[in-house]
């Protein structure tokens, strides 16, 4: 389990959060950047919970407002018209549940080596190309982000105001597909140029030469493991049959 | 049973399948076993397409019209997989940042070695090896991403050379590299070189490989030139003027006396040759009047930020990076920037440079301090009238390049500027044929040279003429003959508009002939702020930066010559008066 200080600093080596981190601390008001770092690495993990924070409200607010008839308010009330109770409870459901799923993941991601994670997947027995192509794409983040943030750069140098204005939603897409195309020719190439440095290392050896990979790192499974992966598939088990039985049954909310 | 030659080119000729023309002609080459040779060409000639055939990128990665014939060991390359040419050779390319893919360091280097499927037992023992063979035992642990850039290129180069390559290929290793970065580089090339392995490399410091090489090869426009030894390499003085290759100025100023009726026995290839040769010249001279050295300027302080008639001011400027790696990269800095000057800023990776100029141009805010463009606190004004006031040129140009046009990439800049119609028009013209980008102007930006996107950055920021233009290393990863031209094109800038030029540079010789004024930086502090001449006298403090004077004003300067010259005419006019 994630003890108090494994929550004040996150493994360093791991970067895998930032294609979540990402579209939030780029463009982000001035007073978000003392809880996220300058190249959108969280300062503390206590960030993990501030980055879903504005998709979780945002989801329930579109909940509330455009879902349903409203029951509880009437024509005298012209400007909350269409705000529904069911609404902002199933957007509050949906908001929590994905809510959720971020922050599993990016706990995940800030605790654990892309490589590592691609090591895991190799042994479970997943081609090895498909398993280092996965952990490498992660550790090109910081990369990415440092160039997006030069390319935001240049944008100022030029006056533009596109992702200036960050408030505006037109004004930001629009800024984000300018930034696209030097983004998306500078990653083109690059990744051109590793293919190329990665063969002439010797990338594809072993399946054309039938000479068997060796790897220098190793990882088993320690009885932790065993034991969290058994509590976790007896939950899943226990939940299924609870529900399918009817003993749990879902709560009354019923959306129609 | 007869040893089979490394490589062996026979009347090859390449052209890419994106252009008709040939990139090289007609190529005829051998390389003996244990040869380092060196391969000197202006960008665009093929060198790198040379090199990548030497390693099988071409044909096998890049694909296009191949003739002739090119032998690895005596065996056809077209018959032979990239992984089967990984075996013999390894290549070491210019931008270290696409050959590192692994997280740690430790990862990186052995990851050749477990393609090949080395033993794990063997493995550890090459890593070792190898780690201290290049003296980067430090690094085993550390993340590549967050190396420096001459720590990457080491990092680098080691994960090729552990697979032992029997012939190692390196393009252009330090073009990207600071001056320590390069100087690494180049001692793990020296160590590599002291194996006696086949090595080739291309290279734009041609001192480098004047002092070092066995053969040198001049490639112009894809064909071979000359095939010979440096020292008679540096004797086709006019060939290398015709092609555009300067010769290191110590050779040129040797060459020139010699004609001049100056009785020097050889002409040195480095500095160290020079030296004992020029001070048995000095000691035989009676003519050895020393002038007195020049006093450093003292700049007046205006107590006021808010001082309109300086182009930038900064005061008392502290900056740290917040955390978790908290950081004092700038430490009471006070500088004022007059108009219309050329300055240049200069320091070793992290001294601070970068993050001076993101202040002065209102990227980043101050911790403490102050600075004002034109006399107003530049962080508080807004984009618009910011970009007026203070352009700024980024170092890589294909990360400022937004439309699918040249014309259009200028007039996006006029666009935020409410600047339309007529004037608009009539402005980006003016800018595009003072740039000399006007017959271009309907090409997509990315199709145009690596010098002339450069050019297009700086068109795209001088188009608003700010009163101020900051450019990060405009002359990093360019050939020298490239590198010179885009100096020359800021000085006319400033000529023409008035626009403060800020350069960040390492080349020196740049800094020497373009700049009236070089601030260098160590560790967030400014160390040296005055003239080049007065600068580069003081070879003590400046060493803090790891910087070193243009060669030619450390001869100088060794020989006792003060004021130093800081370039070769300067120098032959010195040299001429005390020795004829």
């Amino acid at each position: 389990m994630l003890s108090i200080a494994g929550l004040s600093a996150p493994n360093t080596h791991c970067h895998c959060g930032y294609p979540l981190a990402y579209p939030l601390s780029d463009v982000r008001p001035n007073d978000f950047s003392g809880l996220v770092g300058r190249q959108g690495e969280p300062t503390h993990l206590h960030a993990v919970f501030a980055i879903p924070g504005p998709h979780h409200f945002g989801l329930m607010f579109a909940h509330t407002f455009m879902l349903n008839e409203c029951p509880c308010l009437n024509e005298s009330t012209p400007v909350l018209r269409s705000m529904s109770v069911a609404g902002f409870l199933f957007g509050t459901a949906v908001a929590f549940r994905l809510g959720a799923m971020a922050i599993c993941f990016l706990f995940f991601s800030y605790t654990t080596d892309p490589f590592e994670w691609g090591l895991s997947m190799y042994k479970a027995g997943i081609p090895y190309k498909g398993a280092f192509m996965f952990a490498s794409a992660m550790r090109f983040y910081p990369l990415l982000q440092e160039e997006f943030i030069t390319i935001q750069d240049a944008l100022k140098a030029r006056g533009s105001d596109l992702l200036v204005k960050w408030y505006n939603p037109v004004r930001l897409m629009w800024g984000v597909l300018t930034t696209a195309i030097p983004m998306g020719l500078g990653g083109l190439r690059r990744s051109r140029n590793i293919a190329l440095s990665m063969e002439l290392r010797g990338f594809s050896f072993p399946e054309e030469t039938g000479v068997q990979r060796q790897l220098f790192r190793d990882i088993q499974l320690r009885p932790a493991d065993y034991i969290i992966i058994s509590v976790w598939v007896a939950i899943v088990v226990i939940v299924a049959i609870l529900r399918l039985t009817g003993i749990w049954s879902a709560g009354p909310l019923v959306l129609g | 049973m007869e040893e089979k030659i490394p490589l062996e080119f026979k009347n090859v000729s390449f052209s890419y399948s994106t252009s008709p023309e040939p990139i090289l002609k007609n190529i005829n080459l051998k390389i003996h076993k244990g040869e380092f040779v060196g391969i000197v060409a202006r960008t665009g000639s093929g060198k790198s397409t040379l090199l990548g055939m030497m390693a099988g990128v071409i044909p096998h990665h890049y694909s296009g019209d191949l003739e002739g014939e090119i032998r690895l060991y005596g065996q056809e390359t077209r018959d032979l997989s990239l992984s089967k040419f990984s075996i013999h050779t390894g290549l070491v390319l210019q931008d270290p940042d696409s050959q590192l893919f692994n997280l740690l360091v430790r990862d990186e280097v052995v990851w050749g070695l477990e393609n090949r499927g080395i033993l794990r037992a063997e493995m550890a023992t090459r890593f070792e090896e190898v780690m201290h063979f290049f003296n980067i035992d430090l690094l085993k642990d550390r993340i590549t991403y967050d190396l420096s850039g001459g720590e990457k290129q080491r990092v680098v180069i080691s994960s090729v050379y552990v697979n032992k390559p029997s012939i190692l290929l390196l393009d252009n290793p330090t073009s990207q590299l600071d001056p320590l970065g390069s100087e690494y580089v180049i001692q793990s090339i020296k160590q590599v070189l002291e194996t006696h392995e086949t090595v080739v490399m291309v290279e734009d410091k041609i001192d480098e490989l004047l002092s070092h090489a066995d053969r040198l090869i001049l490639l112009h426009e894809g064909e071979i030139l000359l095939d010979t030894t440096p020292d008679d390499f540096i004797k086709h003085t006019e060939l290398l003027e015709r092609v555009g290759i300067t010769p290191p100025s110590i050779i040129d100023l040797s060459l020139r006396l010699q004609s001049a009726g100056v009785n020097l026995p050889t002409i040195p290839l480095t500095l160290e040759d020079a030296l004992p040769l020029y001070r048995g010249l000095m000691n035989g001279s009676t003519n050895i009047a020393s002038t007195p050295p020049v006093a450093p300027v003292k700049r007046a302080t205006s107590a006021l930020v808010t001082d309109s008639s300086l182009a930038v001011a900064v005061r008392e400027v502290n900056f740290y990076y917040p955390p978790p790696q908290v950081v004092h990269a700038l430490k009471n800095i006070n500088l004022e920037i007059e108009r219309s000057s050329f300055v240049a800023i200069i320091g070793q990776n992290g001294s601070g440079k970068t993050t001076l100029a993101r202040c002065m141009a209102g990227y980043l805010q101050p911790t403490q301090g102050q600075v004002a463009v034109g006399g107003r606190n530049v962080y508080t004004i807004d984009i618009y009238e910011r970009a007026r006031r203070i352009g700024y040129v980024f170092q890589n140009p294909e990360t400022q390049l937004f439309r699918m046009s040249v014309y259009d990439e200028v007039m996006f800049t006029l666009q935020y500027q409410g600047i339309k119609g007529a004037e608009a028009e009539e402005r980006v013209y003016e800018i595009l044929q003072f740039l000399d980008l006007w017959d271009q102007a309907h090409l997509h930006p990315f199709r145009l040279s690596t010098g002339d996107k450069q050019r297009l950055a700086i068109a795209c920021i001088a188009v608003l003429r700010p009163d101020a233009l900051i450019i990060d290393e405009p002359t990093t990863g360019q050939d020298p003959a490239h590198a010179w031209v885009i100096m020359q094109l800021l000085e006319q800038l400033r000529e023409h508009y008035g626009i403060t030029v800020i350069v960040i540079t390492h080349a020196m010789t740049l800094a020497a002939n373009f700049c009236d004024r070089i601030i260098a930086l160590c560790q967030g502090e400014v160390i040296l702020d005055d003239t080049p001449r007065v600068i580069f006298a003081q070879p003590e403090t400046l060493a803090k930066t790891f910087v070193k004077p243009p060669s030619i004003t450390q001869l100088a300067l060794s020989l006792g010559l003060n004021p130093p010259p800081l370039n070769v005419d300067e120098a032959e006019q010195m040299f001429k008066e005390r020795l004829l």
